[in-house]
């Protein structure tokens, strides 16, 4: 078996002629929760419905636990829990004849955990699902697929309609289904904070291409913001590569780099400022910088490969 | 398995009751005929009354079989439906062949009242009348099948649509022409071939549709 639970390799996706995604090659070790990250329209849920083979890819592929992603056979599909964007539940249908479908139709099925899922989210069994509040469709999504007791989970969005209450029970959730042996998590969403305190992997994804995959701490440690005061007018131009966004100011330059290490330390002390002070940055600021347009870094940065990939 | 099949049946019940219905109607009238007999006209035959009965009772049969494949498919995409059976542990070549196989069930519900009444007759009278073997042979009752199976099979690879229009012209469209075909060229082997070419074509048509596109 892999050490990677997902690996893309090079997927390409146009739709209407627009490119989508841009050469993809993401890596989602086994037994990580990795939170893919992206402004809306950047490629998050057609990555994900490519992972599971609702959409095929316009070029490269993907492995999903050693299957190809076009073609996951039963063995590997009930392995996998799923939750989509907009919790697509058959809306016709009662909340009890859905979980009957799950249950007869997945691999695994833990009716103690989901009775104790839907107690904790008070789900009314006999309502239909299009009779359901969106955030309850969202409790109920979470539920059947974690009742699946799935090797891998990927949720797409899936805090998305929840109250700060149901969204706290579900990340304790994903902790406690995390906390069993070999499980991983993949999921996307917009709620910074939950990903920052859930993931230990992050992908950024900007207009179609990954521009961030590593380690959380990793990227947090070389993800820099520096506020540069010079003597006199900062430098036009800085020999420094992985550059995210700049901005000027009188003698100040607030710049943000990528991969931040002491050669790039060394080639800034050339310049000598009169103060180089480092701003702490938060996953929102980094998400912010890193997806933000307009800058001509931002613009260059888009050729490059990820900040950091490990 | 069982389960998708259970669930395509249960979601398209409509169809199996209107089925059955008519079904039960033209077996009921055509008991009726072999033991009672027509009153009236002396000229007007039973199985003349019986086959423009059946004919009658057969085009909105048809359109039924394949309302069923236009519906089945037409809310699968709508609804998503095969987007969340796909990511549980089922491919898309069991959700396609359950379908298909709830497809059949219609049409054999559609013709087992039929194949009753004649059994019934049967053990009444104890020997087929001429008309009661007529209906009985293997020239008639399979192209039947076929003819509803194939009516099923222009729906399904028809519904695979956004459009509400197509699907309902295509089912209106096949019952004008296809049981015309039938009464003009007559029951035999051309029939069988024309029918079950249709049926593939048809089958292979929304197996590539339905295992291409995006869910």
């Amino acid at each position: 078996m892999s050490e990677y639970a997902i690996q893309t390799e090079n997927i390409v996706k146009y739709f209407d002629g627009r490119c989508v995604l841009d050469g993809i090659n993401l890596k989602v070790p086994q037994g990580g929760i990795y939170g893919l990250l992206g402004r809306n329209g950047a490629g998050k849920t057609t990555i994900i419905r490519i992972l599971l083979g609702l959409e095929p890819a316009t070029r490269g592929g993907a492995i999903v636990l050693g299957a190809s992603s076009w073609q996951l056979p039963v063995s590997v599909l009930g392995q996998i829990g799923y939750v989509a964007e907009g919790h697509n539940l058959i809306p016709n249908y009662s909340v009890h004849r859905i979980a009957d479908l799950y249950r007869n139709l997945s691999a695994k099925w833990n009716e103690q955990f989901f009775r104790r899922l839907i107690e904790t989210f008070r789900l009314p069994m006999e309502r239909k699902v299009s009779q359901l509040s969106r955030g309850m469709k969202a409790q109920l999504n979470l539920s059947l697929a974690m009742a699946t007791e799935p090797k891998l989970l990927i949720l797409d969005d899936p805090t998305l309609g929840l109250d700060t209450v149901a969204r706290r029970q579900f990340l304790e959730l994903a902790v406690e289904l995390i906390s069993q042996d070999g499980r991983t998590i993949l999921f996307s969403s917009h709620i910074l904070s939950d990903v920052e305190r859930l993931a230990d992997r992050i992908g950024i994804l900007r207009a179609g291409k990954l521009v961030v995959d590593c380690e959380m701490e990793e990227l947090k440690k070389r993800a820099r913001k520096l506020r540069l005061i010079f003597d006199d007018q900062p430098p036009r131009e800085l020999p420094i590569t992985d550059i995210i966004a700049e901005k000027r100011q009188g003698r100040e330059l607030i710049l943000t780099v990528a991969n931040w290490n002491e050669t790039k330390q060394t080639f800034l002390n050339v310049f000598k400022p009169a103060s180089c002070t480092e701003i702490p940055m938060t996953l929102e600021e980094i998400f912010i910088e890193c997806t933000a347009s307009g800058t001509d870094a931002a613009v260059d940065y888009e050729q490059g490969e990820p900040i950091c990939s490990h | 398995m069982f389960t998708l099949i259970i669930r395509e049946i249960e979601d398209n019940r409509i169809f199996f009751i209107a089925a059955a219905i008519l079904a039960v109607i033209f077996s009921a009238s055509f008991i009726y005929e072999q033991f009672y007999g027509i009153e009236g006209d002396e000229h007007v035959t039973v199985p003349a009354v019986t086959i423009s009965f059946g004919i009658m009772i057969a085009i909105p049969l048809t359109v039924a079989f394949c309302g069923m494949g236009a519906s089945q498919m037409y809310w699968d995409k709508t609804k998503k439906i095969s987007a969340l059976l796909a990511t549980l542990a089922v491919t898309r070549r069991h959700i396609f062949i359950a379908r298909v196989i709830a497809g059949f069930l219609l049409v054999l519900i559609g013709f087992i009242p039929i194949a009753e009444a004649i059994i019934m007759i049967f053990s009444k009278v104890g020997m087929p009348f001429p008309s009661i073997r007529g209906w009985l042979s293997f020239e008639v009752m399979i192209p039947s099948l076929l003819l509803g199976f194939a009516c099923y099979c222009v729906g399904l690879q028809a519904g695979w649509t956004s459009n509400r229009v197509t699907p309902t012209l295509v089912a209106l469209g096949l019952s004008v022409i296809l049981i015309p075909v039938i009464l003009i060229k007559g029951f035999g082997w051309e029939i069988y071939a024309v029918l079950v070419l249709l049926i593939a074509a048809c089958l292979i048509r929304a197996w590539y549709k339905f295992s291409t596109a995006a869910l």
